[in-house]
Protein backbone atom coordinates (compact mmCIF):
# COMPACT_ATOMS: atom_id res chain seq x y z
CA UNK A 1 0.00 0.00 0.00
CA UNK A 2 0.93 3.50 -0.38
CA UNK A 3 -0.87 5.27 2.55
CA UNK A 4 0.80 5.12 5.34
CA UNK A 5 -0.22 5.69 9.01
CA UNK A 6 2.23 7.77 10.97
CA UNK A 7 0.53 7.45 14.36
CA UNK A 8 -2.18 6.94 16.76
CA UNK A 9 -3.63 6.41 20.13
CA UNK A 10 -2.70 3.56 22.61
CA UNK A 11 -5.25 1.10 21.52
CA UNK A 12 -5.19 -0.27 24.94
CA UNK A 13 -5.80 2.72 26.77
CA UNK A 14 -8.57 3.09 24.26
CA UNK A 15 -9.88 0.22 24.72
CA UNK A 16 -10.18 0.94 28.59
CA UNK A 17 -11.74 3.81 28.15
CA UNK A 18 -14.82 2.31 26.37
CA UNK A 19 -16.42 0.93 29.38
CA UNK A 20 -17.76 -2.87 28.97
CA UNK A 21 -21.51 -2.43 30.02
CA UNK A 22 -23.80 -5.07 28.77
CA UNK A 23 -21.19 -7.83 28.44
CA UNK A 24 -23.34 -10.88 28.86
CA UNK A 25 -22.40 -12.56 32.21
CA UNK A 26 -23.43 -15.85 33.04
CA UNK A 27 -27.21 -14.91 33.97
CA UNK A 28 -27.75 -13.26 30.48
CA UNK A 29 -26.30 -16.91 29.04
CA UNK A 30 -28.37 -18.97 31.27
CA UNK A 31 -32.08 -17.20 29.79
CA UNK A 32 -29.96 -17.44 26.06
CA UNK A 33 -30.00 -21.17 26.92
CA UNK A 34 -33.48 -21.48 28.74
CA UNK A 35 -34.94 -19.11 26.07
CA UNK A 36 -33.35 -21.16 22.63
CA UNK A 37 -33.91 -24.25 24.29
CA UNK A 38 -37.31 -24.13 25.20
CA UNK A 39 -38.67 -22.74 22.10
CA UNK A 40 -41.55 -24.59 21.33
CA UNK A 41 -42.20 -26.37 24.46
CA UNK A 42 -43.11 -23.39 26.61
CA UNK A 43 -46.50 -23.87 28.77
CA UNK A 44 -49.00 -22.31 31.22
CA UNK A 45 -49.43 -22.83 34.92
CA UNK A 46 -51.98 -20.46 37.49
CA UNK A 47 -49.62 -18.13 39.18
CA UNK A 48 -50.32 -16.90 42.92
CA UNK A 49 -47.68 -13.71 42.59
CA UNK A 50 -48.57 -10.42 40.49
CA UNK A 51 -48.68 -10.55 36.57
CA UNK A 52 -44.99 -10.06 35.30
CA UNK A 53 -43.59 -9.96 31.67
CA UNK A 54 -44.25 -13.04 29.72
CA UNK A 55 -47.46 -13.88 31.66
CA UNK A 56 -50.67 -14.83 30.46
CA UNK A 57 -53.54 -12.64 31.81
CA UNK A 58 -57.15 -13.73 31.22
CA UNK A 59 -59.45 -10.54 31.26
CA UNK A 60 -62.43 -9.08 31.42
CA UNK A 61 -62.61 -5.99 29.29
CA UNK A 62 -65.29 -3.06 29.04
CA UNK A 63 -64.72 -0.21 26.19
CA UNK A 64 -66.14 1.34 23.23
CA UNK A 65 -63.88 0.22 21.63
CA UNK A 66 -65.40 -3.87 20.61
CA UNK A 67 -61.74 -5.29 20.62
CA UNK A 68 -61.23 -4.38 24.52
CA UNK A 69 -65.23 -5.22 25.24
CA UNK A 70 -65.16 -8.48 25.80
CA UNK A 71 -66.23 -10.64 28.61
CA UNK A 72 -63.02 -12.86 28.80
CA UNK A 73 -59.37 -12.49 26.52
CA UNK A 74 -56.55 -14.38 27.02
CA UNK A 75 -53.55 -11.95 27.01
CA UNK A 76 -49.73 -12.71 26.79
CA UNK A 77 -48.04 -9.69 28.73
CA UNK A 78 -45.42 -7.93 27.00
CA UNK A 79 -45.54 -8.96 23.89
CA UNK A 80 -47.45 -6.50 22.62
CA UNK A 81 -49.74 -8.29 20.19
CA UNK A 82 -52.69 -7.00 22.21
CA UNK A 83 -52.36 -3.81 23.62
CA UNK A 84 -48.90 -2.28 25.02
CA UNK A 85 -50.87 0.42 26.80
CA UNK A 86 -52.92 -2.50 28.65
CA UNK A 87 -50.25 -5.04 28.79
CA UNK A 88 -47.98 -2.47 30.59
CA UNK A 89 -50.80 -1.64 33.10
CA UNK A 90 -51.14 -5.29 33.61
CA UNK A 91 -47.52 -5.51 35.38
CA UNK A 92 -48.06 -5.97 38.99
CA UNK A 93 -51.60 -7.09 39.05
CA UNK A 94 -53.42 -9.82 40.53
CA UNK A 95 -56.11 -12.05 39.88
CA UNK A 96 -59.37 -9.94 41.06
CA UNK A 97 -58.08 -6.55 40.87
CA UNK A 98 -59.32 -4.19 38.16
CA UNK A 99 -57.43 -1.23 36.11
CA UNK A 100 -57.41 1.11 33.24
CA UNK A 101 -55.75 2.64 30.66
CA UNK A 102 -56.67 4.49 27.55
CA UNK A 103 -56.00 3.13 23.71
CA UNK A 104 -56.61 5.50 21.07
CA UNK A 105 -58.08 7.81 22.87
CA UNK A 106 -60.97 5.72 24.65
CA UNK A 107 -61.10 4.72 27.98
CA UNK A 108 -60.19 0.61 28.41
CA UNK A 109 -61.51 -0.42 31.66
CA UNK A 110 -60.53 -4.31 32.98
CA UNK A 111 -60.60 -7.44 35.61
CA UNK A 112 -58.02 -9.61 35.90
CA UNK A 113 -60.07 -12.79 36.76
CA UNK A 114 -56.70 -15.35 35.63
CA UNK A 115 -53.50 -15.42 35.92
CA UNK A 116 -50.52 -17.64 34.90
CA UNK A 117 -46.91 -17.87 34.27
CA UNK A 118 -44.63 -19.81 31.80
CA UNK A 119 -43.53 -23.06 32.32
CA UNK A 120 -40.51 -24.24 30.93
CA UNK A 121 -39.08 -27.69 30.16
CA UNK A 122 -36.69 -29.23 31.83
CA UNK A 123 -33.14 -28.67 29.73
CA UNK A 124 -31.70 -31.63 28.97
CA UNK A 125 -28.18 -33.28 26.96
CA UNK A 126 -31.32 -34.45 24.49
CA UNK A 127 -32.49 -31.13 23.81
CA UNK A 128 -29.02 -29.53 23.08
CA UNK A 129 -28.38 -32.49 20.74
CA UNK A 130 -31.66 -31.47 19.11
CA UNK A 131 -30.21 -28.22 17.85
CA UNK A 132 -28.02 -29.77 15.22
CA UNK A 133 -25.22 -27.74 16.40
CA UNK A 134 -21.90 -29.78 15.01
CA UNK A 135 -20.11 -31.08 18.06
CA UNK A 136 -22.90 -29.97 20.88
CA UNK A 137 -24.01 -32.82 22.59
CA UNK A 138 -24.38 -32.10 25.56
CA UNK A 139 -26.08 -29.18 27.52
CA UNK A 140 -22.63 -28.31 28.85
CA UNK A 141 -21.56 -28.15 25.27
CA UNK A 142 -24.66 -26.44 24.04
CA UNK A 143 -24.09 -23.25 27.42
CA UNK A 144 -20.26 -23.39 26.17
CA UNK A 145 -21.45 -22.62 22.60
CA UNK A 146 -23.83 -20.24 23.52
CA UNK A 147 -21.31 -17.80 25.87
CA UNK A 148 -18.91 -18.36 22.73
CA UNK A 149 -21.88 -16.78 20.48
CA UNK A 150 -23.18 -14.26 22.80
CA UNK A 151 -19.51 -13.16 23.85
CA UNK A 152 -18.07 -13.18 20.04
CA UNK A 153 -21.27 -10.78 19.64
CA UNK A 154 -20.39 -8.16 22.40
CA UNK A 155 -16.48 -8.08 21.66
CA UNK A 156 -17.36 -7.71 18.04
CA UNK A 157 -19.47 -4.53 19.21
CA UNK A 158 -16.28 -3.48 20.96
CA UNK A 159 -13.93 -3.80 18.50
CA UNK A 160 -16.02 -1.73 16.12
CA UNK A 161 -16.44 1.27 18.51
CA UNK A 162 -12.73 1.10 19.41
CA UNK A 163 -11.88 0.96 15.69
CA UNK A 164 -14.12 4.16 15.17
CA UNK A 165 -12.14 5.83 18.26
CA UNK A 166 -8.72 4.84 16.52
CA UNK A 167 -9.43 5.88 13.09
CA UNK A 168 -10.61 9.43 14.55
CA UNK A 169 -7.73 9.86 17.10
CA UNK A 170 -5.03 8.77 13.78
CA UNK A 171 -2.73 10.59 11.83
CA UNK A 172 -2.30 8.71 8.79
CA UNK A 173 -1.93 9.78 4.86
CA UNK A 174 -5.15 11.06 2.48
CA UNK A 175 -5.64 7.58 1.04
CA UNK A 176 -3.70 7.49 -1.90
CA UNK A 177 -5.70 7.34 -5.16
CA UNK A 178 -4.14 3.82 -6.30
CA UNK A 179 -4.47 2.08 -3.27
CA UNK A 180 -8.42 3.45 -3.35
CA UNK A 181 -8.30 1.91 -6.96
CA UNK A 182 -6.88 -1.33 -6.55
CA UNK A 183 -9.28 -1.96 -3.27
CA UNK A 184 -12.13 -1.37 -5.80
CA UNK A 185 -10.81 -3.84 -8.26
CA UNK A 186 -10.32 -6.50 -5.60
CA UNK A 187 -13.81 -6.06 -4.60
CA UNK A 188 -15.01 -5.80 -8.72
CA UNK A 189 -13.16 -9.27 -9.25
CA UNK A 190 -15.63 -12.02 -8.26
CA UNK A 191 -18.47 -10.64 -10.51
CA UNK A 192 -15.91 -10.30 -13.31
CA UNK A 193 -15.01 -13.76 -12.44
CA UNK A 194 -19.11 -15.00 -12.02
CA UNK A 195 -19.94 -13.28 -15.10
CA UNK A 196 -16.49 -15.04 -17.20
CA UNK A 197 -18.09 -18.00 -15.78
CA UNK A 198 -21.35 -17.97 -18.03
CA UNK A 199 -19.25 -16.71 -20.68
CA UNK A 200 -19.88 -12.97 -20.35
CA UNK A 201 -17.29 -9.93 -20.22
CA UNK A 202 -18.99 -7.48 -17.09
CA UNK A 203 -16.65 -4.79 -19.16
CA UNK A 204 -17.88 -5.26 -21.96
CA UNK A 205 -22.06 -4.56 -20.98
CA UNK A 206 -23.29 -1.78 -21.85
CA UNK A 207 -24.55 0.71 -18.64
CA UNK A 208 -28.17 -0.12 -20.01
CA UNK A 209 -27.52 -3.93 -19.53
CA UNK A 210 -25.52 -3.05 -16.17
CA UNK A 211 -28.82 -0.75 -14.94
CA UNK A 212 -30.92 -3.89 -15.80
CA UNK A 213 -28.78 -6.73 -14.10
CA UNK A 214 -28.11 -4.95 -10.85
CA UNK A 215 -29.96 -1.33 -10.37
CA UNK A 216 -32.68 -2.05 -7.52
CA UNK A 217 -32.19 0.46 -4.88
CA UNK A 218 -34.96 -0.31 -2.67
CA UNK A 219 -33.76 -4.12 -2.52
CA UNK A 220 -29.96 -2.59 -1.70
CA UNK A 221 -30.64 -2.53 2.48
CA UNK A 222 -32.20 -5.78 2.63
CA UNK A 223 -29.58 -7.68 0.77
CA UNK A 224 -26.57 -5.89 2.83
CA UNK A 225 -27.81 -8.71 5.43
CA UNK A 226 -28.34 -11.59 2.76
CA UNK A 227 -25.93 -11.07 0.19
CA UNK A 228 -22.90 -8.57 0.99
CA UNK A 229 -21.08 -9.44 -2.01
CA UNK A 230 -23.82 -7.88 -4.13
CA UNK A 231 -25.37 -5.44 -2.45
CA UNK A 232 -23.14 -2.43 -3.20
CA UNK A 233 -23.92 -2.78 -6.65
CA UNK A 234 -27.32 -2.58 -6.03
CA UNK A 235 -27.90 1.09 -6.49
CA UNK A 236 -25.26 1.41 -9.32
CA UNK A 237 -26.25 2.57 -12.52
CA UNK A 238 -22.82 1.90 -14.54
CA UNK A 239 -19.15 0.58 -13.88
CA UNK A 240 -18.30 4.18 -13.42
CA UNK A 241 -20.90 4.53 -11.01
CA UNK A 242 -19.96 1.90 -8.98
CA UNK A 243 -16.70 2.83 -8.80
CA UNK A 244 -16.98 6.31 -8.18
CA UNK A 245 -20.32 5.08 -5.22
CA UNK A 246 -17.71 2.80 -3.91
CA UNK A 247 -14.92 5.30 -2.93
CA UNK A 248 -16.17 6.02 0.83
CA UNK A 249 -16.11 2.29 1.41
CA UNK A 250 -12.62 1.96 0.00
CA UNK A 251 -10.87 4.46 1.69
CA UNK A 252 -12.90 3.81 5.04
CA UNK A 253 -11.18 -0.37 4.31
CA UNK A 254 -7.73 1.73 3.62
CA UNK A 255 -8.13 3.56 6.84
CA UNK A 256 -9.53 0.23 9.42
CA UNK A 257 -6.21 -2.12 7.79
CA UNK A 258 -3.92 0.42 8.75
CA UNK A 259 -5.57 0.89 12.28
CA UNK A 260 -5.87 -2.88 12.37
CA UNK A 261 -2.70 -3.91 11.37
CA UNK A 262 -0.68 -1.65 13.85
CA UNK A 263 -2.83 -2.51 16.99
CA UNK A 264 -2.28 -6.56 15.64
CA UNK A 265 1.24 -6.60 14.51
CA UNK A 266 0.18 -7.54 11.18
CA UNK A 267 1.30 -6.62 7.40
CA UNK A 268 -2.52 -7.49 5.81
CA UNK A 269 -3.05 -5.44 2.36
CA UNK A 270 -6.48 -5.00 0.93
CA UNK A 271 -5.06 -3.61 -2.49
CA UNK A 272 -4.08 -7.39 -3.32
CA UNK A 273 -5.91 -9.23 -0.51
CA UNK A 274 -10.25 -8.78 -0.65
CA UNK A 275 -10.42 -10.70 2.36
CA UNK A 276 -7.94 -8.62 4.39
CA UNK A 277 -9.87 -6.42 6.27
CA UNK A 278 -12.56 -9.55 7.42
CA UNK A 279 -9.86 -11.90 8.58
CA UNK A 280 -8.18 -8.55 10.57
CA UNK A 281 -11.78 -7.51 12.14
CA UNK A 282 -12.02 -11.63 13.14
CA UNK A 283 -8.64 -11.23 14.59
CA UNK A 284 -9.28 -8.24 16.56
CA UNK A 285 -12.50 -9.65 17.52
CA UNK A 286 -11.28 -13.01 18.84
CA UNK A 287 -7.97 -10.65 20.66
CA UNK A 288 -10.70 -8.25 22.36
CA UNK A 289 -12.94 -11.40 23.33
CA UNK A 290 -9.97 -12.97 24.75
CA UNK A 291 -9.07 -9.65 26.86
CA UNK A 292 -12.78 -8.79 28.05
CA UNK A 293 -13.51 -12.27 29.06
CA UNK A 294 -10.33 -14.09 29.83
CA UNK A 295 -10.65 -13.56 33.99
CA UNK A 296 -14.37 -15.25 33.64
CA UNK A 297 -14.64 -17.60 31.17
CA UNK A 298 -16.46 -20.68 32.14
CA UNK A 299 -18.32 -21.17 34.78
CA UNK B 1 -45.86 -22.44 21.04
CA UNK B 2 -45.44 -24.90 18.43
CA UNK B 3 -43.03 -25.20 15.86
CA UNK B 4 -43.85 -27.84 12.77
CA UNK B 5 -42.49 -28.74 9.93
CA UNK B 6 -45.32 -29.98 7.69
CA UNK B 7 -45.58 -31.34 4.31
CA UNK B 8 -49.18 -31.90 2.58
CA UNK B 9 -49.88 -35.38 4.08
CA UNK B 10 -50.29 -33.04 7.87
CA UNK B 11 -50.51 -29.33 6.78
CA UNK B 12 -54.48 -29.27 7.26
CA UNK B 13 -53.96 -31.13 10.84
CA UNK B 14 -50.90 -28.95 11.86
CA UNK B 15 -53.23 -25.91 11.24
CA UNK B 16 -56.23 -26.98 12.57
CA UNK B 17 -55.88 -25.71 16.70
CA UNK B 18 -55.06 -22.50 17.52
CA UNK B 19 -53.31 -19.24 15.67
CA UNK B 20 -50.37 -20.55 13.13
CA UNK B 21 -48.47 -18.75 10.90
CA UNK B 22 -47.71 -21.03 7.49
CA UNK B 23 -44.48 -19.87 6.36
CA UNK B 24 -43.79 -20.97 2.96
CA UNK B 25 -39.90 -20.38 1.76
CA UNK B 26 -36.87 -21.86 0.09
CA UNK B 27 -32.90 -22.42 1.13
CA UNK B 28 -32.33 -20.00 -1.28
CA UNK B 29 -34.17 -17.45 -1.01
CA UNK B 30 -32.77 -14.13 0.64
CA UNK B 31 -35.89 -12.33 1.44
CA UNK B 32 -37.01 -15.48 3.16
CA UNK B 33 -34.64 -14.90 5.77
CA UNK B 34 -35.64 -11.34 6.90
CA UNK B 35 -39.19 -12.54 7.31
CA UNK B 36 -37.86 -15.91 8.96
CA UNK B 37 -35.82 -13.49 11.45
CA UNK B 38 -38.65 -11.48 12.40
CA UNK B 39 -41.23 -14.31 12.64
CA UNK B 40 -39.00 -15.91 15.02
CA UNK B 41 -38.93 -13.26 17.41
CA UNK B 42 -42.55 -12.98 17.70
CA UNK B 43 -43.30 -16.59 18.40
CA UNK B 44 -40.68 -16.28 20.93
CA UNK B 45 -41.82 -13.84 22.70
CA UNK B 46 -46.05 -15.08 22.46
CA UNK B 47 -45.96 -18.78 23.16
CA UNK B 48 -49.98 -18.15 21.69
CA UNK B 49 -48.81 -17.85 17.89
CA UNK B 50 -47.11 -20.98 16.32
CA UNK B 51 -45.16 -21.63 13.64
CA UNK B 52 -45.38 -23.77 10.69
CA UNK B 53 -42.31 -24.16 8.75
CA UNK B 54 -42.63 -24.86 5.47
CA UNK B 55 -39.56 -26.07 3.21
CA UNK B 56 -41.11 -25.88 -0.68
CA UNK B 57 -38.10 -28.00 -1.40
CA UNK B 58 -39.34 -30.77 0.33
CA UNK B 59 -42.70 -30.71 -1.20
CA UNK B 60 -43.25 -28.66 -4.13
CA UNK B 61 -47.06 -29.71 -3.57
CA UNK B 62 -47.76 -27.86 -1.57
CA UNK B 63 -47.07 -24.79 -3.78
CA UNK B 64 -50.23 -25.30 -6.03
CA UNK B 65 -52.41 -26.75 -3.71
CA UNK B 66 -52.53 -23.57 -0.92
CA UNK B 67 -51.44 -21.25 -4.14
CA UNK B 68 -48.63 -19.80 -3.34
CA UNK B 69 -47.37 -17.73 -6.19
CA UNK B 70 -43.71 -16.82 -4.35
CA UNK B 71 -41.47 -16.97 -1.98
CA UNK B 72 -41.69 -15.73 1.38
CA UNK B 73 -45.52 -16.27 1.68
CA UNK B 74 -47.39 -16.14 5.27
CA UNK B 75 -50.22 -17.28 5.72
CA UNK B 76 -52.45 -16.38 8.62
CA UNK B 77 -54.86 -19.39 10.27
CA UNK B 78 -57.23 -19.57 13.41
CA UNK B 79 -58.47 -22.43 14.35
CA UNK B 80 -57.60 -23.90 10.87
CA UNK B 81 -59.64 -21.51 8.81
CA UNK B 82 -56.99 -18.81 6.61
CA UNK B 83 -57.50 -15.48 7.98
CA UNK B 84 -54.81 -13.49 5.96
CA UNK B 85 -51.97 -14.10 3.77
CA UNK B 86 -48.84 -11.50 3.17
CA UNK B 87 -46.47 -12.25 0.17
CA UNK B 88 -42.86 -10.91 -0.21
CA UNK B 89 -40.06 -10.62 2.51
CA UNK B 90 -39.98 -6.79 2.93
CA UNK B 91 -42.73 -6.65 5.96
CA UNK B 92 -41.55 -4.79 8.83
CA UNK B 93 -42.27 -6.58 12.77
CA UNK B 94 -44.91 -3.84 12.98
CA UNK B 95 -47.35 -4.75 10.11
CA UNK B 96 -47.07 -9.15 11.16
CA UNK B 97 -47.92 -8.19 14.32
CA UNK B 98 -50.78 -6.37 13.46
CA UNK B 99 -52.46 -9.08 10.96
CA UNK B 100 -51.72 -11.19 13.81
CA UNK B 101 -53.45 -8.66 16.86
CA UNK B 102 -56.27 -8.41 13.99
CA UNK B 103 -56.86 -11.77 14.33
CA UNK B 104 -56.33 -12.96 17.74
CA UNK B 105 -58.03 -9.86 19.06
CA UNK B 106 -60.24 -7.88 16.06
CA UNK B 107 -60.08 -4.76 15.43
Amino acid sequence: MYTRLHSMPDWRQALAGLGLEGAPDNADIDAAVLRELSRGRVSFAAADGPVEAGFRVTLRTESALPKFNREKTAVTVGGGLYSREIESALIGMRAGESGSAVVKGEAVSFTVTRVERRVYPELTDELARAQGIPGVETLAQYRAYMASKLRGEFAGGVSARLIALLIAGAEMDEPDERDIRAVIDREYEPLRERFAHSGEDIDAISDEQWRKNFYRPELKASYELIYPDIAPFMDTTSKADYYEKRRPAAIETIRECLILNAVLGRDADPTSDRDALKALRAALDEEICGLIFEKGAEN
Amino acid sequence: MAIAYPTTKDYDSTVAEGLWIADFYTSVCGPCKLIDRIVNEIVLENPDVNWAKCNLENDWDMMERYQVQGTPTLIFYLDGEEKARMIGGFHSREEIEDVISRIMYGE
